[in-house]
């Protein structure tokens, strides 16, 4: 009977898939193409007949869901389960949402993003056993959530030293604006300063801070009184700010830097790179494990030696021309220092803490 | 006109209604409010299309599809509410639409010139290059009237067009109407005022209920047929016995409302009104009658003066406590203020009765109380309605009417005030109001009356005052009180001229 | 008795059909439409409507879902035909909502004292702060004679503003990896009971139904909400007939900005059991709310019904977009569609009331 639904919603998703291309295309860019495999799901992969579903925020064309969408979408294909993406409107819907995937007996649920995370820890709490949990890209203090963080300290320290490189001795003040601080958001600072010290040892660092995930406006200005204090260089981690911090850079002439997705544009030469956290692998490496047959719900962090963290130029490449501040040998320099963190000949998944650091220095 | 019949949803405005007009004559139309005399006006000026029926010019067949048609067959029609530019001059109104001019530019000075031709012509004189919105209500009507010659009207409809005027200007009108008459012009003039009916038309049509009654020669009938084929009853004259006043209960002094520039709106007026007398205010619309109601309700707050009821000073106190102090009003505008279109019957009803023992305690409303309280309003003074919860809109106007004067008379309060309390309402009607009202003077309550139809003010009123720009200008017993002698105080003349 | 009795049930009856007549076209339409849309998307309307309406309400697990879902948007409708009734266009139903929610937050997080009454403590400093809100618009129209429209939305982006500041320094909890903005979780005692054990339907919703009854003996069985309603229709009406509009207009925008508190408050203490950044703007309750409000026109029990059914098309949409991958927008279509037609209801009304007083005016008999 619940072969027989799920064929028949693995059926239905294909169709809308197919037929629903205009409505739906943005949503899952690649799920057409890969949607014939889910429709006839065999009994001898490992998945058949189970469920697994992403919830996350509407999915639109931002790549880092689409990523995941496209991952789900492709893993489905190979281990043969049926792929759900959960879409959530608002902040109420993530635990609407999860609560219904429960009651639908969905055999994994990831989590999509942070703000499932909430959601995700009262019903896991409240329903330990029903299935599995997964949440990416933020940590929760529960041991039925498999959390899956990343090393974005690696990440940072390549954007780091690219920054550097990027300025090139001209200023050695450096600026950022991130969403918030707090304990967590430390290793983005850590790593980015390490990179920058790395090549300049005389750096100097503003950081700032917009206190909201979607206020360019604000993100802007911050970036402007950087810019103001001498920085050349301003590295952007403001979420949906970061289109401020971008047009701060084209309107006044300073190098900056995205976040999450490769958000390197030929019509805005300023932003020379982009922290990558590949969530694509990310969804990969997770449902690889869950169908491994040892999947553990330990909370694992995944960094530049799983393909889940890097940055454009120095692990992931990119369809925009290169900024003219790089050169060929210096591109060569930023490999090898990110070909060093994945054999963790330079240590980052080991850092001091915030008081530790400063106490030293 | 012949076999028109004009269908709104389930009302016949007009059912078959026949019309002839000849070549010079002044054809009166009259009937009630509501007999569908003005609709039939509106189809012959092309405002409205007939559901059916005919319109034949000069033996040709017509389809008048806007004024604009109507106007081009030189049919030309007077509104009640002017339709003029008021910061223009007078030349300016009378040529709009039809300018001369000079290459591409308006000819001012050819306007005046025009004008003046006109205004010779006719003999109806008047500055043309005076601004419309200086001129007094009678000008602005010569106005219109010249714009409709200018236009080369031959016939022109006249739609009750004393309703703002003076009784000297309804005159000057009734003479230029005639004059015109005699240079070839056909007029046709709606109204219900028999005496300018009497005065003027050389033939007369009845209509009642959207139906063509009869028409006959003006000299060939009288005012009592013509009312008695209106309403389809005989009217009776009111004897109203005279009744000694008791004691002093409203009492205005020197009350001052400024206005927004130098000139006061009400300027130092004084009144008085005994219990067990009606007292009426007559004065031509926009004197200032509109405000003296507001202030004395509490709506608007005086500058400066007495307002003493039952020896209290209320002036500037709210509308509650005026009203708690002795004060009930039937309202100028009853959509305005007098309820509320969507409001139910109960809800109408009950308004300033809401803190009643009968009908709330404590805050709490007595949902039966409420219900037996309008039923004996809507009983007591045979408003016609489908139940308590039908909406204040969906009654006639003159069944509305009869509920706010239900309620406010059933306010048994030492002061009403009534303001146009028969407006719009059909003869009926108007007669079970005046009686109410008369009903109230015999309880010994105190009545004021503010209308600006002098013939209800002069039937009804014990003492009769004249407002003009905000001054009581003149103080008449009934006895003493001629239309001529108010008409002279109306238009701002002096007192011993009325007199005299 | 017998025949009054029925007359009664008959008038109850036709004032039921009145009430929701219009509401039950529109969505007719607004569905009519929706199906339009989903055809264009090439799926068949009645498979869709139908795992949406079984997803919503015909299964008791969602039935519970959308009914936890309309609870604030209940509350929030009431709240705002609270004022709107009376004739004051409050739009701030949000920021009104908003403040009182923090405010019951702070108070049931850091007053120090027995759980038990600092958490009734706490809904009750929340309605008052809710209350001082919505008078400040109020004051505003009284004195200087503010639009009342523009002060209670802006002061919306105000509240939430300075909510968004509040849970982002110095109220956020830093427990955890201090991602998300919010406020750390109120005491267990504090949380409203839940009514099943399957879900998260909790005694917020019969808190909404007591506001219903409230409303509904206000609108009908007080002179307050008699002389409200009368200013409500035609505010010179009142005047004249002696209603303090003032006192009237106070206490109708403090009741509607407590019981838009409330809203929030249920929805903190029965659901989310903390004040996250954005949990009751992000949700559009109030406007989801304002929504039912006018689908209803007004009327206490047609909201109530109108607002569960809102609430059931976005329960339903989130499960036809996790089952059959219609898009979310789908849901969004429907409820505009029908607001739309709702509106379309009122130019309608307009237009009709503008023929009958010319009729009035031109006078005419019935046939």
């Amino acid at each position: 009977m619940k072969k027989i639904l799920a064929l028949i919603l693995a059926l239905t998703l294909a169709m809308s898939l197919a037929a629903c291309g205009g409505g739906n295309s943005d949503s899952q860019p690649s799920g057409g193409q890969t949607s014939g495999g889910d429709a006839q799901p065999s009994d001898d992969l490992p998945g058949a007949g189970q469920k697994i579903a992403l919830v996350c925020d509407k999915v639109g064309t931002q790549v880092f869901l689409t990523q995941m969408v496209d991952a789900l979408n492709e893993a489905a294909e190979k281990y043969g389960f049926t792929p759900t993406v959960a879409e959530c409107a608002d902040a109420a819907a993530y635990e609407d949402n999860i609560r219904a995937l429960v009651a639908e007996e969905y055999d994994l649920i990831i989590g999509g993003s942070w703000q499932a995370g909430d959601a995700l820890n009262k019903v896991a709490t409240e329903y330990p056993d029903a299935t599995n949990y997964a949440l990416v890209d933020s940590e929760i203090d529960n041991e039925k959530v498999k959390c899956i963080s990343f090393r974005e300290q690696q990440g940072a320290y390549l954007i780091g030293l690219i920054a550097a490189l990027t300025v090139d001795g001209e200023s050695h003040m450096y600026g950022a604006v991130h969403v918030n601080e707090s304990a967590s958001s430390w290793k983005w600072r850590y790593g980015y300063m390490e990179g920058v010290l790395s090549v300049d040892p005389e750096a100097q660092f503003v950081f700032n801070y917009v206190g909201s995930y979607s206020d360019p406006a604000k993100a802007k200005e911050l970036a402007i009184q950087q810019y103001e204090q001498g920085c050349l260089f301003i590295n952007s981690a403001a979420a949906g700010g970061d289109s401020g911090t971008f047009e701060a850079a084209k309107e006044k002439g300073f190098y900056t830097s995205g976040q999450d997705v490769d958000l390197t544009d030929p019509s805005n030469p300023y932003i020379v790179t982009s922290q990558i956290k590949d969530t694509y692998h990310t969804i990969w490496n997770l449902i690889d494990e869950f169908y491994s047959g040892n999947y553990q719900i330990n909370n694992a962090t995944w960094g530049v030696a799983e393909n889940t963290v890097g940055a454009v130029y120095a692990t992931h490449e990119s369809e925009n021309p290169r900024s003219d501040r790089l050169t060929d040998d210096e591109i060569a320099q930023i490999k090898e220092a990110a070909e060093k963190l994945r054999t963790n000949e330079l240590d980052l998944i080991n850092y001091p803490t915030e008081e530790e650091y400063f106490a030293a220095r | 006109m012949k076999h028109i019949t004009k269908v709104y949803g389930s009302l016949y405005a007009n059912d078959d209604v026949h019309l002839t007009l000849d070549k010079g004559e002044i054809l009166a139309v009259v009937g009630e409010n509501g007999a569908g005399k003005s609709t039939l006006m509106k189809i012959l000026y092309g405002l409205e299309q007939p559901t059916s029926g005919e319109i034949y010019l000069n033996g040709q067949l017509q389809h008048f599809r806007s004024p604009h048609d109507a106007v081009n067959q030189k049919i030309g029609m007077v509104q009640q509410h002017f339709m003029l530019l008021n910061p223009c001059t007078v030349a300016e109104n009378i040529v709009y639409g039809r300018e001369p001019r000079k290459g591409i530019f308006f000819d001012r000075e050819g306007a005046v010139r025009v004008t003046e031709a006109l205004c010779e012509k006719y003999g109806l004189y008047i500055d043309p290059r005076r601004r419309v919105g200086d001129c007094p209500v009678g000008l602005q009507q010569r106005v219109e009237i010249l714009k409709v010659l200018y236009q080369d009207a031959d016939i022109i409809i006249f739609d009750e067009p004393s309703a703002v005027l003076t009784p000297q200007e309804v005159n000057e009108l009734l003479r230029t109407m005639r004059k015109l008459a005699d240079m070839g012009k056909s007029i046709i003039i709606i109204t219900h005022k028999l005496h300018e009916v009497m005065a003027v038309a050389d033939r007369v049509m009845v209509m009642r209920l959207g139906k063509y009654i009869q028409e006959m020669p003006k000299s060939e009938t009288s005012i009592q047929e013509m009312s008695y084929l209106m309403v389809g009853r005989h009217i009776v004259e009111r004897k109203v016995p005279p009744r000694e006043p008791t004691g002093r209960v409203l009492d205005v002094q020197d009350l001052v409302l400024a206005g927004s520039d130098a000139k006061n709106i009400l300027d130092h007026f004084s009144i008085h009104v005994d219990g067990g007398e009606i007292v009426g205010i007559a004065g031509v619309s926009g004197n200032g009658q509109s405000e003296l109601i507001q202030c004395l309700t509490g709506l608007l707050q005086p500058t400066s003066g007495k307002i003493l009821l039952k020896g209290q000073d209320v002036a500037g106190k709210t509308v509650g406590e005026i009203r708690t102090a002795g004060c009930a009003c039937i309202p100028e505008d009853r959509y305005l203020w007098g309820c509320a279109a969507k409001a139910s019957l109960t809800e109408t009803a009950i308004m300033a009765h809401q803190n009643r023992p009968e009908i709330s305690k404590r805050g709490l409303l007595n949902g039966k109380g409420a219900k037996d309280f309008t039923r004996a309003l809507l009983d007591g003074y045979d408003v016609r309605n489908s139940g308590q919860a039908q909406r204040a809109g969906e009654l006639s106007g003159g069944n509305i009417q009869k509920l706010i004067v239900a309620r406010e008379v059933e306010q048994h309060s030492p002061l009403l005030i009534a303001a146009e309390p028969t407006r719009g309402v059909d003869i009926g009607a108007m007669e079970f109001i005046h009686n109410k009202l008369l009903e109230k003077r015999e309880r010994g309550d105190a009545v004021l009356l503010i209308s600006s139809e002098l013939t209800e003010i002069m039937s009804l009123s014990d003492r009769i005052y004249v407002i003009y720009e905000g001054k009581a200008t003149g103080e008449f017993r009934k006895a003493d009180a001629t239309e001529e002698g108010l008409g002279i105080l109306m238009m701002g003349g002096k007192s011993h001229e009325a007199v005299s | 008795m017998k025949q009054s009795h029925n007359a009664g049930a008959r008038e109850f009856g036709l004032r039921l059909w009145r009430a929701l007549r219009q509401p039950l076209i529109a969505v007719l339409f607004g569905l009519l439409v929706g199906a339009l849309v989903i055809l264009a998307c090439g799926q068949n309307p009645a498979a869709v409507y139908l795992e949406m309406f079984d997803k919503s309400f015909f299964k008791p697990y969602y039935l519970f879902s959308t009914l936890t879902r309309a609870t604030p948007i209940i509350i929030c409708s009431m709240a705002t035909s609270m004022a709107w009734r009376a004739g004051y266009i409050n739009i701030g139903v949000e920021g009104q909502m908003v403040t009182g929610t923090l405010v019951a937050t702070v108070v049931a997080l850091y007053v120090p004292g027995p759980p038990v009454l600092i958490g009734l403590l706490a809904w009750i400093a929340g309605m008052a702060a809710g209350a001082l809100y919505a008078l400040l618009p109020a004051v505003l129209t009284w004195k200087f004679q503010v639009s009342m429209v523009i002060t209670t939305l802006m002061l919306n982006y105000v509240a939430n503003n300075i909510a968004s500041y509040f849970v982002t320094y110095p109220l956020k909890d830093t427990s955890g990896d201090g991602l998300s903005f919010h406020t750390p979780e109120i005491h267990e005692v504090m949380r409203l009971p839940r009514l099943s054990s399957s879900s998260t339907f909790n005694a917020g919703f019969l808190l909404a139904v007591a506001v219903m009854l409230l409303m509904v003996f206000i609108t009908r069985k007080t002179v307050f909400g008699y002389e409200s309603k009368m200013g409500g229709f035609n505010p010179s009406f009142a005047r004249y007939g002696g209603t303090k509009q003032v006192k009237v207009m106070m206490i109708t925008m403090a009741l509607s900005g407590a019981i838009a508190s409330l809203a929030g408050s249920a929805e903190v203490f029965g659901l989310k059991y903390r004040y996250s950044d954005g949990m009751l703007s992000s949700t559009s309750y109030a406007w989801t709310g304002l929504m039912a409000a006018l689908i209803a026109d007004l009327d206490p029990i047609g909201m109530f019904f109108v607002s569960i059914f809102l609430s059931g098309l976005q329960i339903g949409g989130s499960a036809i977009q996790r089952s059959l991958g219609i898009p979310l927008e789908i849901a969004t279509i429907i409820q505009c569609c029908i607001t739309l037609f709702v509106s379309v209801k009122l130019v309608f009304k307009i237009r009709k009331k503008k023929a009958s007083k010319e009729e009035v005016k031109e006078g005419g008999v019935k046939a």
